[in-house]
């Protein structure tokens, strides 16, 4: 008995010790680890897969779409402005403006809109650059990696492993533009404790870059890669990228007074200062590297590479539509561009180099709806569904600096937005949809989709335009200007601007002069190529031209105030008349025209047509509509210049609509609350404060006086 | 909502012979949830075998069967389903046209596709639950006084769950098949010795004793989208994959095993059953902490003294029955999170690019923590058990100081590890407090009998350490970010779990508080009641009331919510506003029998605490137009407001004093229209309640006539459940937690959007043949 009892008392025990350490070692092989997703190929390229994603849903919904870039860049220049009243988005508004030239910074609730929750830009940026991290060090570590890595020339291996370079280069690259310095983390999973000089930042980025670009292949070319899709990294977007970033590198930029600044070497940074610290911003300085040249150069270098290697990006200098069935004539290739990527989901713009990819109703998408045409519809089921319209055209640009025959001033500023079928005026009042939040970004519209989405808001299926080849031209322009390359700078300005006037009218030597430069002359141009697209801001920032365009819509703004308030209307130089009154009349387009929605209009009289690139889809009803108005267009009278007879168009039907009176109504957002206080010469905070768990987790404190917690 | 059935029913068989007992039980319940489209089903069977073998071998059996059916619906839309306005008929009145546009972003809450209704019956979601476990155990009496048993227990379930959404919301139906199967199994083996031979004033045992846990579950789903519009659940169901091919996912989950192993001895001394004392000691070892850190020990001991046993306690005998002091000390651990938080995880999830299918590989946002280590609970107790006048008073009083070192924590991590959070052992806490129960037989006799039982407890929690750098605080989510203060429920030393954060409010600006200037129509602050301060986001029109209104900060204004501003920085200052969790609770319980009607009347209480009313918050935000055409709760009817109707039927606005006199005479609360949340102490509300949670009355049916149809025992019986509670809460519940936006941090008593507590009735009988 007492056998058989040890003997079970010994099984008992064996159990319970023996392999209890085996035991307690649990796995499923649907948990792997790095080791096994680095394993092979197939894994690797689904890791950077995953890179990708949690770019595209970054870019989408925290940088661009209600994020950073959403919040200031599509309405914060001399171009761009927001639709609602100042005090309604405060969130947004103040650093928008500047933070009321720094005064605002202190008090500014730094999780108000950057929330706190691990949803904001920055932790999202981050959980970018640690899966670049991940598929780098994994590539790094394996032998095929290493081998393609030794070769240096063009391979598969080569290629992803570009790709990740260039996953983090462009995180890193949004991370500086809306935070400064930032911490420097290479090494997935690893805290880096503190942050470091954004210089260095830009050289280890750079140099990464520079390094990878002959192991990759032109956009179109990558092997495994369909030759149409434009949503992966080639070597055509890391020239641009080098491009992108060496001009930024170079820039002047407001950095912080509690920060030793350092290069990719370790050496201090030499500045050269513009204008005065900011007092009200912990000193925060605003210069440039002294060695801004070097960069230039480079940026020189890797843009004509993007030209020499554009792969399957194109730059149309003629429009290649023919006119459509119902007469529509085009004759726009700056508006190709858009009508491209407003058509099939899975379609690419010929122009581009890299966009982000959104998926026809499946997430939320910020064109049509926050960078779009604006649309009072509701949120589902409406013709077209609602479109906020976030991006807002100055009144004073629009204007007074576009010339009236730029082709792209219609293609670019809506004066008209819909809803339900039928095209209404933008009020100047302040708001949003098409109630009011005055001229919007025309750019993107639902009704000139080949498959606008009715069934929800927000879900049109465009993609995110990243990267194009006009952006190459105007860089490699300035790039040129920089380092005295006049003739080839001026030969690619051309290229820009030629195609968007009608022949002889571009009279790009007159516009160098009036411009003061041909410097000044391509970053204006760059203006009116991607006026509303959010570009601008940091254009004038890193530039330094952000004072003098401040200035200069203010103060046409002011005298356009003056003028409506004295005579009721307001001449520009450029001989456009702003009227404190304007006629317009519901037509039948179709009847009179053959179409609902118009194009490229030469007949400046015309009131159905002119301005051009409005009206409303030809055919809602084919999408489910229900309506059966017919009177779907507006006929405008007295856009540009007073009308001559008011009487008379009220005889035929026109109704008078306030116009520039609503401008006077709401003097203080046009006027006062355009980057209130900003004095010229101190420091911009353009820059966001770092949300507290980020600060307190990472170890470091806000700079340019803003709050820690 | 609907008023509801239930049904159960059991039935139970017992038999059999000395050496052999059987058992089996069948039961049913079908219990119709009070909201429409849901409800849950149970069958269960359950078979048991006794059988003893020789003298000194003995063995049973024991299976088990259930199925569990779960009928579910779309809660979001139902939660918040006196929101839903359906007054399209008065906006074609008001405004002469059906546009529901007219409410901007509200227009949600008058459109059709929202009614919360529709939503519910487009929604369908069932799942099945089956489950079966045997059970077997082997008893051995060794030698005399030694007894080892072996008892092994094994366990499967399946579960299938089916989400059909036809729709009309989403703007696309769907359907998604989930079925997932595991095990469970349960190894003991326990040797247990009375050492004998011993005088008859000592008694030692000694108790050995060895666990094996083990459990894994493994899952798979289909997802698709798209289905023809003539398709029903049915027929999606059974045509899965005919569908728009492109949203389409499939997904298959091996499981974690989850194991864990234990050992552990108990030793019991008693002499002369006066007094007693044990130790136990445990060495716990689990498969969800990294190699170095699975095993853990906890020691405990614990004394009692019968003090009534005493001799020089004999004279009391003639009263006291019983008086015993009991002492322990212990420690016990928790692994109560999920495996693999120790290691780096990647995981794949497909995603549609431009049409087409792409599978990826993603690291998991979790820092994995090699480090996390068991939780451990320090408990200490003094305890005392008396019993008088024959029993009819009887009671224990308990003293305990708790506490639970390196808590298991969710928290933030430095975002440029490319992570976003990591568990951690990150505090300590503590809970110190009495426990008091006490019960008084009043009556005790052949016909009557009536007793009293009570309990009071008395808690107190407090946050002893947190782990430096780590920040533990918690943001609710019913006002997304639009939160003032960001942060409500807060973690800090000193303080206990559930403290919350917010603005202390002395109600609203009054015109009295400004000085109005007829001539601009601006109002000014007075000086002395720049100690306050207003939050959140208005109007321009008005802020704009107050003269120094610079076009860009929040200022007070007639009707703006007023805040303690102690700095006098022109912002309300963020302060403690209370803690949840009530220190004082209990219940009390009267039952007794009047021949054969029998009868029991249970209340419970709590005296303190807080209610965080996020509803009543909630309805004061305006949430720019979002809100626009919802309805709201009762407290907005008395908000400030700034509108009157004038003679032709109009709305005006109007800010001038005799106006806004006029207006607001039975006005008790701020204006409604912040476009922030803003979490004010006015609605962090007491939570003392006191609640009639159970009456019974019952009656048993004399046995002589149940006996001539074979029935030994019968009584039928009235219950009802939460029957009143007595609150100052001006919520539906003060009795609330609605689980928190963020993972893992507690926020008792948040109260938004929860389902409510239904008051039930149930009638019954039970037959024993």
């Amino acid at each position: 008995m007492k056998k058989l009892l040890y003997t079970t008392l010994g099984v008992v025990g064996a159990v319970t010790f023996a392999a209890c350490d085996d035991f307690l070692e649990t796995n499923s092989p649907s948990v792997v680890d790095a080791d096994f997703v680095f394993s092979n190929t197939t894994t690797a390229r689904a890791a950077l897969e995953g890179g990708y994603e949690a770019w595209r849903s970054t870019a989408n919904s925290y940088v661009f779409g209600a994020g950073l870039f959403y919040a200031a860049d599509i309405a914060g220049s001399d171009i761009e402005r927001h639709p609602e009243a100042y005090a309604n988005q405060k969130a947004r508004h103040i650093p928008e403006s500047f933070y009321s030239n720094g005064t605002l910074t202190s008090t500014y609730d730094i999780d108000s809109y950057s929330s706190n929750d691990n949803s904001g830009a920055y932790v999202k940026l981050f959980d970018v650059i640690g899966k670049a991290n991940a598929v780098i060090q994994g590539i790094e570590e394996s032998a095929s990696g290493k081998e393609a890595i030794a070769a240096g020339t063009q391979s598969k291996i080569g290629q992803m492993y570009g790709e990740a370079i260039a996953l983090r280069a462009t995180a890193y690259r949004e991370l500086i533009k809306y935070y400064g310095d930032v911490p420097f983390a290479t090494v997935f999973g690893e805290a880096t404790g503190g942050l470091a000089p954004r210089d260095s930042i830009y050289d280890c980025i750079l140099a990464d870059l520079i390094k990878v670009e002959p192991m990759m292949y032109p956009v179109g070319k990558i092997p495994g890669v369909a030759a149409t899709a434009k949503n992966y990294f080639s070597q055509t977007y890391v020239d641009g990228l080098i491009g992108r970033i060496a001009l930024e590198a170079a820039g002047y930029q407001t950095r912080r007074s509690d920060i030793t600044y350092r290069d990719g070497k370790g050496n201090e940074v030499q500045f050269e200062k513009l204008g005065q610290a900011n007092a009200n911003a912990d000193n925060a300085f605003y210069a440039r590297r002294s060695d801004y040249k070097d960069l230039y150069e480079m940026a020189k270098t890797y843009f004509k590479n993007a030209i020499d290697h554009a792969g399957s990006a194109k730059f149309y200098t003629v429009d290649p539509r023919a006119t459509s069935k119902a007469g529509q004539v085009f004759g726009n290739p700056f508006q190709y561009f858009f009508q491209q990527m407003m058509e099939d989901d899975a379609a690419y713009a010929d122009e581009s180099i890299y966009e982000y990819p959104m998926q026809y109703n499946v997430s939320s998408d910020e064109r049509t709806y926050s960078s779009g045409r604006p649309g009072k519809g509701g949120t589902k089921d409406a013709y077209p569904c609602k479109c906020y319209g976030q991006a807002r055209i100055n009144p004073a640009y629009y204007y007074g600096i576009f010339d009236p025959n730029d082709m792209r001033r219609d293609v670019t500023v809506a004066v008209t937005g819909t809803t339900e079928g039928t095209e209404v005026i933008l009020p100047f009042t302040p708001g949003s949809q098409s109630n009011g939040g005055g001229l919007g970004l025309n750019k993107w519209d639902d009704n000139r989709m080949t498959k606008p989405n009715t069934i929800a808001q927000r879900k049109s299926g465009i993609n995110g335009p990243y990267m194009r080849m006009a952006e190459i031209y105007l860089g490699y322009a300035e790039a040129c200007a920089v380092t005295g390359d006049d003739a080839t700078a001026k030969e690619y300005l051309k290229k820009i601007r030629e195609r968007s006037f009608p022949a002889g009218l571009a009279k790009t030597d007159q516009f160098i002069t009036d411009c003061g430069s041909l410097f000044n002359a391509i970053i204006e141009e760059r203006g009116f190529e991607y006026a509303g697209e959010g570009d601008r801001r940091f254009t004038l920032i890193r530039t330094g031209r952000i004072a003098w365009a401040i200035k200069r819509i203010k103060d046409l703004t002011t005298a356009m105030m003056d003028g409506l308030q004295a005579d009721g209307y307001y001449q520009f130089d450029n001989d456009n008349i702003i009227s404190n009154t304007i006629y317009t009349k519901a037509v039948d387009a179709k009847s009179e025209k053959g179409y609902r929605l118009t194009t490229q209009c030469t007949d400046t009289t015309d009131p159905i047509t002119y301005p051009g690139w409005r009206g409303v889809n030809d055919d809602w009803s084919l999408f489910g509509w229900t309506g059966t108005t017919t009177t779907t267009n507006l006929a405008i009278q007295g856009l540009f210049a007073p009308v001559a007879d008011a009487t008379a168009l009220t005889n035929d039907g026109y109704k008078a609509v306030a116009w520039g009176s609503d401008l006077l109504t709401n003097r203080t957002e046009y006027e006062t609350n355009l980057f209130p206080e900003y004095d010229y010469v101190s420091a911009p905070v353009y820059l966001w404060p770092i949300c507290p768990n980020a600060v307190a987790t990472g170890g470091f404190h806000n700079g340019y006086g803003f709050k820690d917690e | 909502m609907r008023t509801a059935n239930s049904w159960n029913h059991d039935v139970s068989i017992s038999g059999g012979t000395e050496k052999t007992k059987i058992y089996a039980a069948f039961n049913y319940t079908d219990d119709e949830g009070i909201r429409i489209n849901s409800g849950y089903k149970r069958m269960g069977a359950n078979f048991k075998i006794d059988q003893k073998i020789n003298k000194k071998l003995s063995v049973d059996f024991d299976l088990r069967y259930a199925k569990t059916a779960l009928i579910g619906n779309h809660f979001d839309n139902a939660t918040s389903a006196y929101r839903y306005a359906p007054i399209d008929a008065d906006i074609i009145e008001l405004y002469g046209t059906n546009d529901p546009n007219l409410l901007g972003m509200g227009s949600q809450n008058v459109e059709e596709s929202y009614n919360p209704y529709t939503a519910t019956k487009q929604y369908d979601y069932n799942k099945d639950v089956y489950r079966v476990r045997a059970r077997g155990g082997l008893s051995w009496d060794v030698i005399k006084g030694m007894k080892l048993r072996s008892e092994l227990s094994l366990g499967r379930n399946w579960t299938e769950a089916q989400t059909w959404d036809g729709g009309q919301v989403s703007g696309i139906n769907s359907a998604k098949l989930e079925k997932s199967n595991g095990y469970n199994v349960r190894w003991v083996n326990t040797l247990n010795y009375e050492v004998q031979g011993l005088s008859k004033d000592h008694s030692v045992s000694v108790l050995l004793g060895q666990e094996i846990l083990s459990s894994k579950s493994n899952s798979s789903s289909y997802y698709g989208q798209g289905y023809p519009e003539e398709f029903t659940k049915k027929i999606a169901f059974g045509q899965l994959t005919m569908n728009d091919v492109t949203n389409a996912a499939y997904n298959n989950t091996i499981g974690t095993p989850v194991h864990s192993s234990s050992v552990f001895a108990r030793a019991n001394y008693s002499y002369k059953g006066r007094y007693m004392l044990t130790g136990t000691f445990r060495y716990d070892g689990s498969s969800k902490f990294a190699p170095n850190e699975h095993w853990a020990s906890f020691p405990a001991v614990a004394a009692a003294w019968r003090i009534s046993d005493e001799s020089w306690m004999e004279e009391t005998s003639d009263w006291l029955d019983n008086l015993k002091l009991r002492l322990s000390y212990g420690t016990s651990g928790a692994d109560n999170i999920s495996a693999s938080l120790w290691k780096g995880t990647w995981t794949t999830k497909s995603i549609t690019v431009d049409g087409n299918t792409v599978i990826t590989y993603v690291p998991g946002s979790m820092k994995p923590n090699p480090d996390l280590k068991w939780e451990t609970t320090t408990s200490r107790n003094l305890g005392i058990d008396f019993a008088f006048l024959n029993s009819r008073v009887r009671g224990s009083v308990d003293f305990y100081y708790n506490s639970t070192d390196d808590i298991l924590m969710q928290v933030p991590c430095d975002a440029s590890t490319g992570y976003e959070y990591q568990y951690d052992n990150v505090g300590e806490t503590s809970n110190k407090g009495i426990e008091l129960s006490l019960a008084y037989d009043i009556v005790r006799s052949d016909d009557f009998n009536l007793s009293v039982n009570m309990n009071y407890n008395f808690n107190r929690n407090n946050v002893e350490k947190v782990l430096e750098g780590a920040r533990c605080d918690t943001h609710n989510g019913w006002a997304s970010s639009m939160l003032q203060p960001y942060y409500d429920y807060i973690i800090r030393e000193g303080e206990p779990v559930g403290t919350i954060q917010g603005y202390k409010s002395h109600g609203y600006f009054t015109l009295d508080d400004f000085d109005y200037d007829a001539a601009t129509g601006k109002y000014t602050l007075h000086e002395d009641q720049k100690k306050y301060a207003t939050a959140g986001n208005y109007p321009a029109a008005l802020l704009g009331m107050n003269a120094d209104y610079d076009g860009k900060s929040v200022v007070p204004f007639p009707g703006a919510p007023k805040f303690e501003d102690d700095d006098k920085d022109g912002e309300a200052d963020e302060k403690i506003l209370g803690h949840a969790r009530a220190e004082h609770t209990g219940g009390f319980n009267i039952s007794g029998n009047y021949k054969a009607i029998d009868f029991s009347i249970g209340f419970t209480y709590q005296i303190g605490g807080k209610v965080y009313n996020a509803n009543a918050m909630n309805s004061f935000k305006g949430d720019k137009d979002t809100n626009a055409g919802a309805n709201r709760l009762y407290y907005a009817g008395k908000a400030f407001r700034y509108h009157t109707v004038d003679a032709n039927g109009d709305l005006v606005f109007d800010t001038t004093p005799d106006a806004l006199r006029a207006i607001n005479k039975g006005t008790k609360y701020s204006t409604m229209m912040s476009e922030y949340g803003v979490v004010s102490s006015e609605f962090i509300e007491d939570a003392s309640y006191l609640r009639l949670n159970t009456m019974t009355v019952g009656y048993t049916l004399p046995r002589n006539w149940t006996k001539k149809v074979g029935v030994t025992n019968a009584r039928v019986y009235v219950t009802g459940n939460n029957l009143f509670c007595l609150t100052g809460y001006s919520g539906l519940d003060p009795d609330v937690t609605t689980s928190s936006a963020t993972g893992g941090f507690p926020t008792p008593g948040y109260d938004f959007n929860s389902y409510p507590k239904s008051r039930s009735f149930t009638v019954g009988a039970n037959i024993t043949f």
